[in-house]
């Protein structure tokens, strides 16, 4: 077999390395060993290659272990048992945690009806109540259909992924709700008409509404951008100055919204510089309208 | 690119213990595994969880399998290896099909019910019965064309 507990000569270089690498490979073996049994209550003495993988690397995941590359081997923990308490004590913490955030979540969804994100919260909320982490702490089980303006990395697993994904969606959300709904609302239609029953992001036309409107000095909440004057303005710049302009709108729309929360004017910063291809792409078709709608 | 498994340097180790156990429990009934045989026993036994897609972490299913075994009739010091090897083979490509569903004991307790019973001790006869089929042998100690000869088993069920 094949897996993490094999490792390369050209992996382990010298010999008193090999020596270490060989007994922390015997240390994850026997740990997986009573694991393993432990998962199948004695019952079997053997479990598929998937299972056996998933178990694996959950466990690994579980006491905070890159599976990859012979460093693995180098960072394995002495006592793996009490890693493992240790990490299953800390995705209980990070779970009830995600519970907290899921409520908060559920109770910010902005004044827009758009099933996608109310239904992708209440799969969440049902998830924290079948999620094994215990087992298979990598696996968060949810159907996550709801697109974010800024996605979650994906090299973040299970209830750090979810968590993550929260706390993005509580950002969205508040910003979302500063805005008046029914202008948002008309805004929406206007990029996608059929919003409601998509899985589109609501956030960012919103964002990207307010950014324009601010770089071109109208009323942030109108979300309006005039659209010639933006295009006089860009046109000209280069990239570093048009990523300026764009941090200083997401400033300026911050201050006008009250955002006084350092990640949710982050997350505004990071939006407005995440448009810089498509404004760059939009300038050169000569037709700004496709980022920053008029409606 | 070569490779070094720590399973290599424990399987040995291993399979010796597990043939001690073996031979203690299957010794009354004149029934021992040479080291020689046990090495290839399990040898044979990780060609076979490689193919079927199974891991074992802990023991094999060796030890279990001789306990449940080593009182059959048609047992014997001259087939035990051949039958123990075949046998084992057959506990996986079971276990897979029962898609975890049987725990090892009541997968090896219908295994030699069928093996005991309908099969007279011929392994080649499990492996041409189905899963579901083994299990019914197990709960009513008779074959399938008994059962057709008395009507249970329908033409489907062939």
């Amino acid at each position: 077999m094949t897996n993490k507990l094999t490792v390369s000569h050209t992996e382990m270089g010298h010999s008193g390395a090999k020596q270490d690498t060989l007994t922390a490979q015997m240390r994850l073996w026997k740990f997986m060993s009573g694991h393993t049994a432990r998962y199948v209550s004695g019952e079997s003495s053997s479990v598929p290659q998937e299972t056996a993988d998933e178990l694996l690397a959950s466990a690994l995941f579980t006491m905070g272990l890159t599976p990859e590359g012979p460093e693995l081997w180098t960072h394995l923990p002495e006592n793996l048992d009490e890693a493992y308490r240790t990490g299953v004590r800390r995705l209980e913490r990070k779970t009830a945690l995600g519970c907290t955030l899921c409520a908060a979540a559920l109770k910010s969804v902005p004044a827009l009806p758009c099933h996608s994100l109310t239904d992708t919260l209440k799969s969440i909320d049902r998830g924290f109540g079948s999620y094994d982490f215990r087992w298979f702490a990598r696996e968060f089980p949810a159907d996550i259909d709801y697109q974010l303006c800024l996605s979650v990395p994906e090299t973040l697993l299970g209830v750090d992924y979810v968590n993550e994904y929260l706390r993005r969606i509580l950002l969205e959300n508040d910003f979302l709700r500063r805005m008046d709904a029914t202008t948002s609302a008309k805004l929406l239609s206007r990029v996608s008409p059929n919003w409601r029953a998509l899985v589109c992001n609501l956030y960012e036309p919103v964002a990207s509404g307010v950014l324009g409107a601010a770089m071109t000095k109208r009323d942030v909440r109108k979300m309006q951008t005039d659209l010639p004057v933006l295009q006089a303005l860009l046109e000209t710049l280069p990239r570093s100055q048009m990523e300026e302009e764009l941090r200083l709108a997401a400033e300026q729309a911050a201050d006008a919204l009250n955002i006084a929360h350092p990640a949710a004017r982050q997350y505004l910063a990071r939006t407005a510089l995440a448009l810089v291809p498509r404004i760059s792409a939009a300038l050169d078709a000569g037709n700004l309208d496709g980022v920053f709608p008029q409606f | 690119m070569e490779e070094l498994s720590v399973m290599s340097a424990v399987r040995a180790a291993i399979a010796k213990r597990e043939r001690e156990r073996c031979n203690e429990a299957s010794g009354r009934f004149g029934l021992t595994l040479t080291e020689q045989q046990g090495l290839a026993l399990a040898q044979h036994r990780s060609e076979t969880l490689k193919a079927c897609g199974r891991v074992e972490f802990g023991g094999s299913i060796l030890p279990k399998l001789v306990r449940t075994f080593c009182d059959s009739p048609y047992l014997m010091q001259e087939n035990y290896e051949s039958e123990l090897w075949e046998l084992q083979d057959l506990f996986y490509a079971f276990k897979n099909e029962s898609g975890e569903t049987l725990t090892d004991e009541e997968l090896l307790l219908a295994m030699r019910s069928a093996y005991n019973g309908p099969a007279g001790g011929a392994a080649e006869y499990l492996a041409g019965v189905r899963l579901s089929e083994l299990c019914r042998e197990s709960r009513t100690g008779t074959a399938p064309e008994e059962r057709r000869d008395s009507g249970e088993v329908q033409e489907h069920d062939k």
